[in-house]
C-alpha cells in the first residue's frame, strides 16, 4: 500500500503528508494538555477533585467543560452581584433605623469600639459628630467606657443579651440593654446596646 | 397563582465527580431561567457521596436552594429556586 502511495503520490508528498499529521497531532495534543489544566482550574475554583486521569484526550477535546464552567461561573457571579445589592439596601434600611430611633442606640465591636451610634446616643455620651444627611459618623477609635463598657464585656463573655439597669452615664440614670451580633462561628463580633432614661428613681 | 413546578430529573448513578458536577453544572445552566421563575425543580440522582457536596455547592452559589435525601442505594437532589433568604 505504502508503495502504490509512494509511485501514485511520490516520496517527497507522503513524507509531507506525515510530518504534516505529526503536527496535527502535537497540536492536538497540546490543546488537551491546555485544556485539562484550566479545566482543572476551574474545577478547583468550583471545589470539587480535579479530572479523572482517564479522562481520555478525545473526549476532553470534544466535550465543553471550559465553556459550561464559564456559565456556571457567570450565573454565581450575577447572585453575588444581586445580594451585594440586597446587602447594600438592607444596610442602608438598618442604619435609617438606627438613625431616627427615638432611643439612643450605639453598635460596637467586640473590643468596645464605637462603629454605629445616633444623635441621641451621641448626645448622652457627649460626644462630637459629624452630620453627614441623616446619618452621624462618630469619631474612629472612640472606644467606650464605664457601664456600657461593662455591657459590651457582659455580652462578649456570655454570648447573650443582657440588661443592666440604673447605671449612670454622664450623670444621667439610664436602663442599658444589649444583644450581640454573632458570626457563623457563634462569635460575638458586634453588640447593639440601647440606652433608655430610668423610670426609677 | 403560580403553577405547580415540573420535575426534570437528571440521573447521574454510576458516574463519579468531577465527571457528575459538570454533567449537573451543564443540565442547571441549560434550566436555570426556568428554576428561577419557580416554573422547574431539578431532581439529580447520584450514588456518589462526593457529589452530595460539590453539587449542592455550586447550586447554593447560584442561588439555589438544595435538599439531599439519602434514599438508601443512592442519594436524591432536589434543586430549587433560593430567593434571597432576607
Amino acid at each position: 500500500m505504502g508503495s502504490i502511495v509512494n509511485k501514485w503520490w511520490g516520496e517527497s508528498a507522503t513524507e509531507r503528508l506525515k510530518a504534516d499529521n505529526r503536527e496535527l497531532q502535537e497540536n492536538a495534543d497540546r490543546r488537551a494538555v491546555y485544556i485539562r489544566k484550566k479545566t482543572n482550574q476551574l474545577l478547583a475554583v468550583m471545589g470539587t477533585l480535579p479530572l479523572r486521569s482517564d479522562e481520555s484526550d478525545k473526549n476532553l477535546l470534544e466535550s465543553d467543560h471550559i465553556g459550561v464552567m464559564a456559565e456556571s461561573l457567570q450565573h454565581i457571579i450575577d447572585q453575588k452581584k444581586q445580594l451585594d445589592e440586597v446587602f447594600r439596601k438592607t444596610r442602608e434600611e438598618l442604619l435609617t433605623v438606627l438613625s431616627m430611633s427615638a432611643v439612643a442606640m450605639l453598635i460596637c465591636d467586640d473590643s468596645q469600639r464605637g462603629v454605629h451610634c445616633n444623635r441621641q446616643m451621641a448626645e448622652l455620651l457627649g460626644i462630637e459628630v459629624a452630620v453627614a444627611g441623616e446619618r452621624i459618623e462618630i469619631p474612629s477609635g472612640l472606644v467606650v467606657q464605664g457601664a456600657l463598657a461593662d455591657a459590651c464585656r457582659k455580652i462578649v463573655e456570655t454570648r447573650r443579651p443582657a440588661r443592666m439597669e440604673q447605671q449612670t452615664i454622664n450623670g444621667r440614670l439610664v436602663d442599658l440593654a444589649g444583644v450581640p451580633v454573632k458570626n457563623q462561628h457563634g462569635e460575638v463580633i458586634r453588640i447593639v446596646l440601647t440606652a433608655a432614661l430610668s423610670e426609677k428613681v | 397563582m403560580m403553577p405547580e413546578p415540573e420535575y426534570r430529573t437528571i440521573d447521574l448513578r454510576g458516574q463519579v465527580c468531577p465527571g457528575t458536577l459538570l454533567a449537573a453544572l451543564r443540565e442547571i445552566n441549560n434550566g436555570i431561567a426556568g428554576i428561577r421563575e419557580g416554573l422547574q425543580v431539578m431532581v439529580v440522582l447520584t450514588d456518589n457521596r462526593d457529589s452530595c457536596v460539590t453539587i449542592p455547592g455550586a447550586a447554593t452559589n447560584m442561588g439555589l436552594k438544595v435538599t439531599v435525601r439519602d434514599e438508601g442505594s443512592y442519594y436524591r437532589m432536589e434543586l430549587r429556586d433560593g430567593g434571597f433568604g432576607i
